[in-house]
């Protein structure tokens, strides 16, 4: 089962990123992207940090929804998506709260629209496709 | 980890939802693009067209997909180009698009094939001077397409479960519903082995009264052994009447279930098209679009194979055949692009396909003439022919060939290929035509793809 590894790491792993050292339990992420492939990923990588994925959305409208209900400790964020685009999707959830964390994933390191994110409240960005240290690290630094 | 090598993170069940994800995108892409305008600014399609490149540059990221990678990224440098004006817009800058399209499409069969494939490499060249001649800027980087790799990874399946569906490809289902016929049919064989173990039952049973007449010890004897045989065999044949019937009944449902998972939308055909026509348009210099009205119809895949080619074929005539030049249509005040309509409706036996045309109709008496130089039908025939039955004469064989340069033969090849298609099928063909308003083919084609019901006869049963 495709969990197995991520477990199994966990379990041999000390002082897991994933785990909030102050309460003791996982922090809990929202996954977004329009990619099933992508979203799949990004949770590998998270959960074999023991990480929580709280939920996914597939849209910058889905994103801002389930931000409000699930209120994660942090979101990463796709930049292109149809329906609703990353930057708003930002803009939207930081108007809702100010403190949210969000990561954005995005295919171009040179993308304005990362560099917008950012102004506009955005924590930090990763290159996709992610590579597991490079955004664990970026998570990591971003909680804090 | 090299910059060749996928994260291990990346495992077979991310791989294979990333290349269905790919192919969805192509095939969105090949279904939206066609209705991209020279000259005209749609910014909503546009911007679609950005983000299914742009997602396609992520997932051949993911997949160290390097080529595709970068295709991807100059695709989007045109496209971002063509958000800047109407102007900018233009059918060559469209063209590339395609091309682009089209190469991301071989490099991830190659990649899935496990296959190099040689041409690639050749068509990145020549559409990376295109690009660059059509003056968009290019990422910074090497100027030609990095050498051809193999492909790794070999032939990934492409079975996948998502979302309670599972993709399989034909040949599977062909296997089964096989082996569902070879159940069927030793059914029917185990059944006729069976009697003919009855009837040999059934002479064992017959000594009984033989014996009875020789009223001795010994036959005494016999003739109850023959009855405790009998008895058995009585209650095995229940038995295996039952189990027979069993077996009967679930193959049976077995061959529905099988007729049925073979079942598509029709939707899956049709969205090739608005590119076959767009294509073939631009070959003849006709400016054409397609309009596709049909509900969500499901038919045997098998069906929509067959009636692919037919449907390509009248398409394609209708194109440059039926819809004129835009200046002739100018000159007769139609609209200078034409329209081509299929529709699609099924009802208990037939799927009813429409393809009409506003172009300039089929007119009987050149037809007629046509056929008679070529010596296709004779005088008389003729003589007593409708004007409806005049336009079928150029589906007759032979009617295609061009005798002169100024050929008015009128609609051009195929049209035998497509009614000997029609009838390969138990379908029928009827065309309506009206000069200077339109042309519309009429399929009507049974859909019942029929299956063995496994009768089978050996000799002399």
């Amino acid at each position: 089962m495709a969990h197995d590894g991520e477990l199994l790491s966990y379990i041999n792993k000390k002082d897991p990123d994933g785990i909030n050292p102050e309460s003791g339990t996982p922090f809990r992420i929202l996954v977004v992207d329009d990619s099933a492939a992508m979203r799949m990923l990004v949770t590998k990588i998270l959960r074999s940090e023991a990480y929580e994925i709280c939920g996914e959305a597939e849209n910058g409208a889905d994103a801002v929804e389930k931000y409000k209900d699930l209120r994660p400790d942090l979101v990463t964020m796709d930049v292109h998506m149809p329906v609703m685009e990353g930057l708003d999707a930002v803009k939207h959830i930081i108007a809702f709260e100010k403190s949210a964390r969000i990561v954005m994933i995005t295919s171009d390191s040179e993308d304005s629209t990362v560099k917008e994110a950012i102004m506009n409240g955005a924590k930090n960005f990763a290159v996709k496709p992610p590579e597991r240290k490079l955004l664990l690290d970026k998570i990591k630094a971003s909680l804090k | 980890m090299s910059d060749n090598e996928m994260d291990p993170m990346i495992d077979d069940e991310i791989i294979a939802i990333s290349i269905e994800e790919i192919y969805a995108a192509i095939k969105s892409i090949n279904a939206e693009l066609p209705a991209l305008e020279a000259g005209r600014l749609n910014e909503q399609l546009l911007n679609k067209i950005f983000r299914y490149f742009h997602s396609l540059k992520g997932l051949a990221g993911m997949l160290k997909l390097e080529r595709m990678r970068l295709l991807c990224q100059r695709v989007e440098d045109v496209l971002d180009t063509m958000r800047a004006g109407p102007e900018k817009i233009t059918p060559e800058r469209i063209d590339l698009v395609f091309d682009g399209t089209d190469i991301c499409r071989l490099i991830v069969d190659a990649h899935t094939r496990g296959t190099a494939d040689p041409v690639i490499d050749g068509k990145l060249e020549t559409l990376y001077a295109a690009i660059e001649a059509s003056g968009k800027k290019t990422e910074e980087g090497p100027a030609n397409p990095p050498a051809a790799k193999t492909a790794t990874g070999g032939e990934k399946a492409v079975d996948q479960v998502m979302d309670h569906t599972i993709r399989i490809r034909t040949e599977k289902l062909d296997f089964m519903m096989n082996r569902a016929n070879d159940i069927i049919v030793n059914s029917i064989q185990l059944l006729g082995s069976v009697n003919e173990i009855r009837l040999l039952a059934g002479k064992v049973r017959a000594l009984g009264p033989e014996l009875e007449k020789m009223r001795n010890k010994k036959a005494a004897v016999l003739r109850e052994g023959i009855a405790g045989i009998t008895a058995s065999f009585d209650h095995s044949f229940t038995n295996l009447d039952k189990i027979i019937s069993v077996i009967s009944e679930s193959s049976a449902q077995l061959t529905d279930g099988i007729v049925k998972s073979r079942m598509v939308n029709i939707e899956e055909l049709f969205s090739l098209f608005p590119r076959l026509v767009r294509d073939v348009a631009r070959q003849f210099g006709k400016q054409v679009k397609l309009v596709v009205a049909s509900g969500a119809i499901e038919i045997d895949k098998q069906l929509v194979e067959m009636i692919y080619t037919p449907l390509v074929h009248i398409l394609r005539n209708s194109v440059d055949h039926g819809i004129e030049e835009p200046h002739l249509r100018r000159e007769k005040n139609k609209p200078e692009t034409g329209t081509i309509t299929i529709n699609a409706e099924k009802d208990e036996m037939f799927l009813h396909l429409h393809i009409s045309d506003d172009g300039q109709g089929i007119d009987p008496a050149l037809v007629a003439a046509a056929a008679l130089r070529k010596g296709l039908v004779t005088p008389e025939k003729v003589e007593k022919m409708k004007d409806s039955m005049k336009i079928m004469l150029i589906c007759l064989p032979g009617f295609s060939t061009k005798e002169t340069a100024t050929d008015i033969s009128g609609r051009g090849v195929g049209m035998d290929v497509v009614l000997s298609n029609v009838e390969k099928m138990n379908g029928s063909l009827e065309i309506e035509s009206e000069l200077d308003k339109g042309t519309t083919f009429k399929l009507m084609l049974p859909h019942n793809v029929a299956f063995i019901q496994g009768f089978l006869y050996q000799d002399g049963q």
